[in-house]
């Protein structure tokens, strides 16, 4: 049989979806070890699946491949289109891996073991679906998911401060979400078509301030997430109250969402508002760098220095 | 690439990979797969690969002197516009520093085998020295700028872990952090300049780069601040490399350190940093004060270097000053423009200092002490390691007939019609130079064979490097310098020896009771107190920085947030308070709200009209 008529990234999808309900079905007795022996058997699948993707895959060809289309809520705009090029694929790699690792290191079995490998495959497959979505709509439905299970990983399983930090996360992320559900909503409703499509906006097709006010959004949107200064205060939080396997899917996989977002989003749909905003985008992400290593040296909490030199990283 | 080359140049991409390999065939050892005492056989393979490497280079070297030199391009990584490629410089010079890097390699393995005998992570060492010769051979060959970068970030990192290789000493430890930190400055530094270089020029590989600068230059299309910061970025990566002036502490303190590695760092890799400089050097022509800059920093290094050296006591540290002294000269020598001075006082020094530093490595070891004090009388008991070191000393200070004396009598004779001062700064090190004899310590056995193999080998390829440096640079001769000059070179030298002798050891080292000798030499063992002045403002700065940021992050950014968010908590309470009820205040609100956002909507779409 053909690899590549096999619905790869479907099967990306699914697996860790299905893993978390199995997980979920599991007896509330089942020992924690079984448990993790479960949860590490479906990433290795689906580390698998991902690495499968690298066969059909064409490094030549620029744009998504091993597309598939199914309509789902046509009237919205809402496709269930998915598709992978070659920014998104090391990523969708990264996750599986780092999952694994976040699963694999977890040494802490005794409260609700259940649940928390459920959350922590439910974030994969989360993932997954943000890095292949080719619609709008269904790239922002996968962030919002991403949001869910990572929220009450750390309000559950944080530390002391974790009701703080669980809540200014959720807060933080949700206004993300927010201004980028607006960029894209505004953007239909500025174009006039509902398709919710990832093709580049002309300045035929929308004028030169919309485009920059709709890229404002969504760079303020996604600088939340990378995170840029100065919209960085959650995250040194959310390093140190959750737990450190947790904090490894953090910092590895959750914070690269932002910038790929920037990278498809913000670049991809508006490259002419974004080539005129590039030498300020610049300095601002320069600042980041700068104002993020400056802070990480003055930490004394390893982890929150781990978090600020992380924002250094998470440059544009 | 033609199929008409020879298979050893086909194949020349290679022999970095033969030390890269290395580390990888004695990671099951580091990975303790095996017993922790049965390390040796991941040493001995090691030494096979590079034993592979030298022969596979030497094969090379003989195919490109008998067919001229080739440039080999591989690709590596092509994404879009972006096409990265390995470009590989086949030339007689790249060649014999191969060799040089190679062999010398192989010369410490055998060496380390001896030294680190009773060592219980010969295994993780082996690895590392195999990774480190791997980066050092590709910085060689490289003709791309970028994999020339890509190459001095690995051998940063491979110095770092080799400095580090005693972790749990806590000296080691800065001593690693200190390598680390200050090559890495250096290198954000050249990094820059490379991005800059990327973008303006559009290639990577040298020879572009060079056409791109005459271009430049004819053309003024670099403004001369531009062309300044680019140059002065190109020239910090070497000098941080290569522990010049304000970048040199590093050195001193890796002392700490296997002395197998401190043999590679101060003969190899700083004669690939300054070998990266020389290709650089076209690039430099599009600044003058970036030139200057290279001349008052190989001249400070030179003088300074040499003149803290004679203040250590410790035996490694006195050396690796002197390390920066001859790299000091080495970068006079290319500011000036004399890159064939340049290579010959590479090759010269790369030689002896290896020897000298073997030999103080069988000192070390036979002794345990490294404390210039405490030492002496050792030569009658160790005669090779005798002969070594007087070898190595005379090759570095140029006694006459030794390789170093040659490159100092033709580096005085250029540098004498164009700039008479430096010729001066030549003479001046050569005379520092001191030769230490040692004269204590009872009961000292001579090193093993396999530490005193590769230094006695060492020994007579020292003595032969007039012959080799004839064979090399055979047209302008290497003796092609005035009787005066020969004259002056010998005595600077034959005067430093004869000072040498006369002072007494552990007289000079045990400290002057009369002050103004006292302060210079606490001056000169401190290295003029630049740790401290670097304490008192880099560090102090950065701290400060880094304080200031920090209350800024907490106090104003999380303040500003914490505010909001009570602000919201109190304002709810507030409104609780106005709950009444009553439908048609509710109903009231509500329509309130709607016109206000309707009229939102309205401006801001009219707005957006008006923007442009």
């Amino acid at each position: 049989m053909n690899l590549a008529d096999l619905p790869l990234l479907s099967l990306l999808l699914a697996i860790p979806f299905a893993g978390a309900l199995g997980l979920m079905l599991q007896p509330v007795t089942a020992a924690p070890a079984r448990l993790r022996a479960v949860a590490i058997a479906v990433l290795a699948v689906q580390i698998l699946v991902s690495l499968l993707l690298l066969v059909p895959f064409d490094p030549a060809e620029p744009g998504l491949q091993l597309r598939e289309l199914h309509s789902w809520i046509p009237g919205i705009g809402l496709d269930y289109r998915l598709g992978v090029d070659g920014l998104s694929l090391p990523l969708v790699l990264i996750n599986g891996a780092l999952t694994l690792v976040a699963v694999v290191c977890t040494r802490e079995f005794s409260r609700r073991p259940r649940l928390y490998f459920a959350l922590l495959l439910l974030i994969s497959g989360a993932v997954n679906g943000a890095f292949l979505a080719d619609n709008l709509l269904l790239f922002f439905l996968f962030y919002e998911l991403e949001l869910i299970p990572l929220w009450l990983l750390i309000s559950i399983w944080g530390g002391a401060g974790r009701a703080y930090a669980a809540t200014k996360f959720l807060i933080f992320t949700a206004i993300s979400g927010m201004l980028i559900l607006g960029a894209f909503l505004g953007l239909a409703l500025l174009t006039g078509s509902v398709d919710f499509s990832l093709t580049p906006v002309t300045s035929e097709r929308l004028a030169m301030g919309s485009q920059l006010v709709l890229l404002a959004a969504l760079l303020v949107g996604f600088g939340i997430k990378m995170p840029l200064v100065p919209f960085h205060t959650w995250l040194p939080d959310a390093h140190t109250q959750a737990s450190t396997p947790v904090s490894v899917l953090l910092a590895g996989v959750l914070l690269k969402l932002g910038t790929y977002g920037l990278l498809r989003f913000g670049l991809g749909l508006f490259p002419e508002a974004w080539s005129r905003l590039a030498p300020g985008l610049a300095l601002w992400a320069a600042a980041s760098v700068v104002f993020g290593s400056l802070a990480a040296i003055a930490q004394r909490d390893m982890k929150r220095m781990v978090a600020y030199s992380s924002r250094g990283a998470a440059r544009g | 690439m033609p199929a008409s080359l020879p298979l050893s140049l086909q194949l020349a991409w290679l022999i970095p990979l033969y030390g890269f390999s290395g580390l990888a065939l004695a990671l099951p050892w580091m990975g303790g797969l095996f017993p922790r005492n049965g390390q040796r056989p991941a040493a001995y393979i090691n030494i096979l690969v590079t034993l592979l490497a030298v022969l596979h280079g030497s094969l090379a070297l003989r195919d490109v002197w008998l067919t001229g030199p080739h440039h080999i391009s591989l690709p590596w990584f092509a994404v879009a516009d972006l096409d990265l490629r390995i470009g590989l410089d086949l030339s007689l010079y790249t060649l014999a520093a191969l060799a040089l890097v190679t062999f010398m390699s192989l010369v410490a393995q055998v060496f380390a085998l001896g030294y680190l005998d009773k060592e219980w992570s010969l295994a993780r060492f082996f690895g590392l020295i195999g990774f480190f010769e791997g980066a050092l051979s590709g910085v060689v060959l490289s003709s791309n700028l970028f994999l020339s970068y890509f190459l001095l970030e690995m051998l940063t990192l491979s110095t770092y872990l080799l400095v580090g290789f005693w972790y749990a000493q806590p000296l080691v430890v800065t001593a690693a952090r200190d390598a680390f930190l200050t090559k890495r400055v250096g290198d954000v530094l050249l990094l820059m300049s490379v991005v800059a270089l990327a973008a303006w020029s559009g290639s990577m590989e040298f020879t572009d780069l060079y056409s791109w600068a005459a271009d430049a230059k004819l053309s003024g299309s670099v403004s001369p601040l531009a062309g300044t910061l680019l140059g002065l970025g190109l020239i910090a990566g070497p000098m941080g490399k290569c522990a010049q002036f304000p970048m040199h502490l590093w050195l001193d303190e890796a002392m700490e350190g296997p002395n197998p590695a401190s043999i590679l760092r101060n003969s190899v890799v700083v004669t690939a940093g300054a070998l990266v400089l020389m290709k650089l050097m076209p690039l430099l022509q599009l600044s003058l004060i970036a030139t200057d800059v290279l001349l008052l920093v190989g001249t400070i290094s030179a003088v300074a270097g040499a003149l803290v050296a004679l203040a250590q006591v410790d035996l490694k540290r006195a050396f690796s000053y002197s390390t920066t002294s001859y790299l000091g000269l080495v970068f006079v020598a290319i500011a000036l423009q004399q890159p064939g001075i340049a290579l010959l006082l590479l090759l010269c020094h790369g030689l002896a200092k290896a020897l000298l530093f073997m030999s103080v490595g069988a000192v070390i070891a036979t002794t345990n002490c490294q404390d210039l004090t405490e030492l002496g009388g050792i030569g009658r008991r160790m005669p090779a390691t005798l002969s070594a070191y007087l070898v190595a000393a005379a090759g570095l200070v140029g006694l006459l007939p030794l390789g170093c004396y040659w490159c100092f009598g033709q580096a005085v004779e250029a540098l004498g019609h164009s700039a008479l001062p430096f010729a001066a700064v030549f003479l001046l090190t050569n005379l520092l130079f001191l030769g230490s004899p040692m004269a204590k310590t009872r009961r000292t056995p001579e090193v093993n064979w396999l530490m005193a193999l590769p230094m006695v080998s060492l020994t007579v390829i020292v003595l032969l490097t007039p012959l080799l440096m004839q064979r090399i640079d055979p047209v302008p001769g290497i003796a092609a310098f005035s009787l005066p000059v020969g004259l002056a070179v010998s005595a600077s030298g034959l005067a430093g020896v004869v000072l040498g002798g006369l002072n007494r050891l552990d007289q000079v080292r045990s400290g002057s009771l009369a002050d103004p000798l006292r302060g210079l030499q606490d001056l000169l063992s401190h290295d003029f107190y630049t740790e401290r002045l670097y304490r008192a403002t880099v560090v102090a700065l950065v701290a400060a920085a880094s304080r200031l940021t920090n209350w800024i992050d907490q106090r104003l950014v999380n303040g500003l947030v914490n505010g909001l968010g009570r602000l919201s908590l109190q304002s709810a309470e507030n409104l609780r308070l106005s709950v009444s009820g009553q439908l048609q205040s509710y109903v009231f609100t509500v329509v309130l709200a709607i016109v206000v956002l309707l009229s939102c909507i309205s401006w801001w779409t009219g707005a957006l009209e008006v923007l442009p």
